[in-house]
């Protein structure tokens, strides 16, 4: 990476607050900051239920932030919603899912699902489609005789092959990745992370990956936040982040995941979290970890925490560090 | 070491082949299948029930246009002459178990009032030939209930698909419109409407679409709210695509099964609508004729001449069967979740 | 029949009626359980192992489904040849399952205490006083705090783990011999799926039981078991001691696994992946299942079935590279883990 980073992507103060019924909201995100450099991949780990997909998904504006600031490329994008500023933003940023099952129109065959991107940004001329589609799929590993076929027809891993062939389509600079291989075979999950690390070289693509799985991610990612209940609680560099985890929740997700060697394990001192994740509809007071934080101190039940620097480039939000 | 140890295998065996083909060989997806209307379209052929009844609808279809023609007489052509002649058929009259010989109270009623030709299914009380206005009146009633099954479509899946797909406050006006709607007895509606219209075929079909739209526009609003966070559509809109685009491309295609089958549904619904307004005597005015009105005429003289109630009877009975069958058929070869 | 083995699979076919094909789901599986043993039957999915452990409590719907051939000796007797009401007396008493969704395997309109001491009043034929005592002492056991309370509520007032923790004690209420576990954290989160080995882990050697756990997560089969199965299109490629199949693997299915998985402490920036997909098991491969994506693939494997191959007294390996004709072949860099 060159010495003179690039924010491609600023996120400030971000939440989506979603009513639940009358009087009660379900704060899915609710107040994060982050930047993404152009050219690296960003990396979001949560357990289910932290908002880490809902803020993927308030970045692509498939939802409405409730309030904060997302500034891609200098400009904010709320401030963009003239038509054509907003379709030149749909061409930039695209994004990839997470079920290969779902993701796919069960009635399109793959040409018309990769075609449909083309139509709208005019990527191509018409008549020079079936050669760029040919190209793509077999940038992505799969052939041209592919393009007349039904999603139903592949396999998992083949489906999300063309879900990033789809996103590829319309020549984006970032592309947001929400949970791409946590429905794959463990074979299949790596096909898919390499392609994927293929294309940011050799596209100059810039990624937010989120994911559950801490130890894909860290094995892709440069940098990693990790979110608890709506709450950016850690980013740190993915090797900073593994070898001196500040965040007790970070320290306890890292020794929670099975590492596949047994021997290693045998001796292993591992932090079990106590209890369950609270419901982002009533999240603790204060810091939102606190109900299962072994080091909790009066002051975490009352004060939210600080997001701060504590070293170069990484940022925590804890008492501890204060 | 081997379990294979004693037979003896050609060195040539162990050579190593060329792992990227047979990689390249394994990419090539399953051999193709058909795609969802090929493959529906097979299992529902396969279903003798649903066979059945699209052969027997056919059949009424067909016999709806050519019956009205097979005879010199029009549905509202009078003539006391022969008022109540029992059904008689040449060939069969001498069947005497058959209700075609026409004879009633032991006596053949032809000799006695001096006709010569025969009366298929009878005449009613004017002399009207029984025969063809049991077809015509068919003809009318699927008439009735096609255009209708058609109306609610459009409406039904217009405002369904733009009540489901923009959401919230739309939505929120769009359905207590509907509660509204469905909220006064839909008798109290029509009867209003009949007098407003006049009674006719329009009237009657207005009448029945008025509140019939409804339902279509439940099932459609359901499955866009259902279709509308899936990741493809999503994936859509992160493309840029346009709402119109969106609805046409990726949510009506994967609805079209239960738009097919509510609709399917929705013609037997008519039907029998339709007959139950005339029977209560909101519907068709006279001379026209359809099932329901038949049935009526005949059921005002049901002891003495059965038989002017029977042949419609077995008509609009056997067309709501089929249709009920074909639509389950249909659901089952279109919507295999629903099966069981 | 081995008097040393609980359980033991010889042979196991099972086949999957659809539409108009035959899809050869287990196609001859052997493996044997040990008392107070954990065995883990590892593999992707489609590889036959959710398939070969529901055979052995016939969980298997015919049609379907039909185990066409083989032989489940539990106690000296085999259970395929036990008519369909032997089962029921033995599914929860003898061998008990858990699955991956606690949710749809829990009764949503009934109290949690209800649903337990129903099984245990079915199986051991108490009084409900000491029924609900039992279901009192099993929640704690399962580490469900506020028992007492928690006996009174509905499944939808539990969390994930917290049902996954009722599931378990229904399966332990009658004292099973084997728990069969059917990847019972894959729908949990990291924090909890610690929680829950850590339970299962202390269970099995609190209650003296043998565990099968099925599963596609190899830091799983490293936390929990003793012995593992690995299979792949319906067959056993590979089975050994933990430390075998972790640290000495022979077959190349292994290798690619151990491979295309990140390890949280190397550098390494480029995962091996396997190339391909599983086979189609409706028209299975007549040779090895995996020489289409083996990097290691020679002609013999495509033509035919590798023999089983013993390594040492527990790892048996069907691979034809470990035929005396073979090419000797080491285990890649990329496969190797240092313990």
């Amino acid at each position: 990476m060159s010495n003179i980073k690039e924010k491609v992507l600023e996120v400030k103060n971000l939440k989506k607050h979603f009513p639940v019924g009358r009087k009660t909201v379900l704060k899915a995100v609710d107040g994060i900051n982050f930047h993404i450099f152009r050219g690296e991949i960003f990396g979001i780990v949560g357990e289910s239920g932290c908002g880490k997909s809902t803020a993927g998904r308030t970045i692509i504006q498939l939802y409405e932030p409730t309030a904060g600031e997302i500034i891609f490329n200098g400009k904010k994008i709320q401030d963009q919603l003239k038509k054509k500023d907003l379709l030149k933003f749909r061409q930039e940023m695209q994004m990839i899912f997470q079920d290969p099952y779902a993701s796919l129109n069960p009635r399109m065959n793959v040409r018309e699902i990769i075609t449909a991107g083309l139509t709208v940004h005019n990527i191509v001329p018409k008549n020079e489609h079936e050669n760029y589609i040919s190209e793509l799929l077999e940038k992505v590993g799969l052939n041209t005789s592919h393009a007349n076929r039904y999603p139903h027809e592949f396999s998992g891993g083949q489906r999300q092959r063309i879900g990033i062939a789809r996103a590829l389509s319309v020549n984006p600079k970032f592309i947001i990745a929400d949970e791409p291989i946590s429905a794959l075979d463990v074979s299949i999950q790596a096909q898919v992370v390499n392609l994927m690390k293929e294309l940011q070289v050799s596209r100059d693509l810039t990624f937010l990956f989120i994911a559950h799985d801490l130890s894909m991610v860290k094995h892709i990612s440069d940098r990693i936040g990790v979110m608890y209940l709506g709450n950016m609680v850690e980013i740190a560099t993915s090797e900073e982040l593994y070898s001196n985890p500040l965040h007790p929740y970070t320290q306890a997700l890292l020794s929670a995941i099975p590492l596949p060697n047994p021997k290693q394990e045998r001796h292993r001192e591992r932090i079990i979290l106590k209890g369950d994740v609270p419901s982002p509809i009533s999240p603790p007071s204060g810091c939102p970890f606190r109900t299962r934080c072994s080091k909790a101190m009066g002051i975490c039940a009352e004060v939210k925490p600080e997001w701060k620097e504590i070293y170069n480039n990484h940022w925590v939000a804890c008492h501890l560090y204060n | 070491m081997s379990s294979n140890k004693n037979i003896v295998y050609n060195d040539e065996l162990f050579e190593k082949v060329n792992y990227y083909h047979v990689v390249q060989e394994d990419k090539t997806v399953e051999s193709k299948t058909d795609n969802y209307w090929v493959k529906a379209m097979k299992t529902l052929f396969k279903n003798k029930w649903a066979m059945l009844s699209l052969l027997c609808i056919v059949f009424f279809i067909v016999m709806s246009l050519l019956g009205p023609i097979m005879n010199d007489h029009t549905y509202k052509e009078q003539d006391l002459t022969r008022a109540f002649l029992p059904p008689k058929i040449p060939i069969l009259a001498d069947v005497h178990w058959l209700p075609f010989d026409g004879y009633a109270n032991g006596v053949d009623q032809y000799e006695l009032m001096g006709v010569e030709e025969s009366f298929w299914f009878g005449t009613d009380q004017f002399g009207r030939d029984q025969w063809t206005r049991v077809w015509y009146g068919t003809m009318i009633s699927l008439s009735i209930a096609f255009i209708a099954a058609i109306i609610d479509f459009f409406i039904g899946v217009t405002y369904g698909g733009i009540s489901g797909y923009f959401g919230v406050k739309v939505d929120n006006v769009m359905q207590r419109i509907i509660e509204v709607l469905v909220g006064i007895p839909n008798l109290v509606i029509i009867i209003l409407a009949i007098i407003i219209l006049k009674p006719g075929l329009v009237s009657i079909i207005c009448a029945i679409v008025l509140t019939g739209w409804v339902g279509m526009a439940r099932i459609v609003r359901g499955q866009v709210l259902k279709l509308k966070s899936q990741e493809y559509v999503l994936a859509s809109k992160t493309l840029g695509l346009t709402h119109p685009k969106i609805l046409t491309k990726d949510i009506l295609p994967n609805s079209m099964a239960q738009i097919i089958i509510t609709t399917m549904f929705t013609v037997p619904g008519a039907i029998f609508f339709e007959a139950f307004l005339s029977f209560i005597g909101l519907g068709l005015p006279a001379p026209m004729a359809s099932l329901g009105t038949v049935i009526n005429d005949g059921f005002e003289s049901l002891q003495i001449y059965p038989y002017l109630v029977i042949f419609p009877s077995i008509i609009i009975s056997l067309l709501l069967i089929s249709f009920n069958l074909l639509g389950d058929g249909l659901r089952d070869a279109l919507d295999p979740k629903m099966k069981h | 029949m081995n008097k040393d083995y609980l359980l033991e699979v010889n042979n196991l076919q099972v086949t999957f009626k659809t539409n108009n094909t035959e899809v050869h789901a287990v196609r001859g599986v052997n493996f044997q359980l040990k008392e107070k043993e954990t065995l883990a039957i590892v593999g992707e999915s489609g590889s036959g192992k959710s398939v070969t452990a529901q055979s052995i409590i016939k969980l298997i719907s015919e049609p379907p489904g039909k185990i066409n051939n083989g032989s489940i000796f539990y106690k000296g007797e085999d259970l395929l040849t036990k008519p369909e009401r032997y089962f029921s007396s033995i599914r929860g008493k003898e061998i008990s399952m858990i699955f991956q969704d606690p949710m749809s395997s829990l009764n949503p309109t009934l109290k949690i205490g209800r649903q337990i001491a129903e099984t245990i009043i079915r199986h051991e034929k108490v009084n409900k006083e000491t029924a609900y005592k039992r279901t009192i002492e099993l929640l704690k056991l399962v580490g469900i705090p506020n028992p007492e309370k928690r006996i009174d509520q509905y499944p939808y007032e539990f969390s994930g783990g917290m049902r996954q923790r009722v599931m378990i004690a229904i399966a332990l209420s009658c004292n099973p011999k084997i728990l069969i576990a059917d990847e019972p954290t894959t729908a949990l989160d990291v924090t909890i799926q610690a929680q829950i080995i850590e339970l299962l882990n202390d269970l099995q050697q609190k209650l003296n039981m043998s565990t099968i756990i099925i599963t596609h997560d190899l830091g799983v089969v490293a936390n929990m078991a003793h012995r593992v199965v690995v299979m792949y299109g319906g067959k056993v490629a590979e089975t050994g001691t933990v430390d075998e199949i972790f640290y000495q693997p022979k077959h190349p299915y292994t290798w690619g696994l151990l491979s295309s998985i990140p390890k949280l402490d190397s550098k390494e920036k480029k995962l091996i992946a396997i190339d391909g997909s599983p086979p189609n098991l409706a028209n299975p491969p007549k040779g090895c299942p995996f020489a289409p994506r083996c990097p290691y693939a020679m002609k013999v494997c495509i033509e035919q079935s590798p023999g089983i191959v013993s390594s040492s007294d527990t790892q048996k390996t069907a691979c034809w590279l470990l035929d005396e004709q073979a090419p000797i072949t080491d285990t890649p860099e990329t496969a190797r883990i240092e313990g």
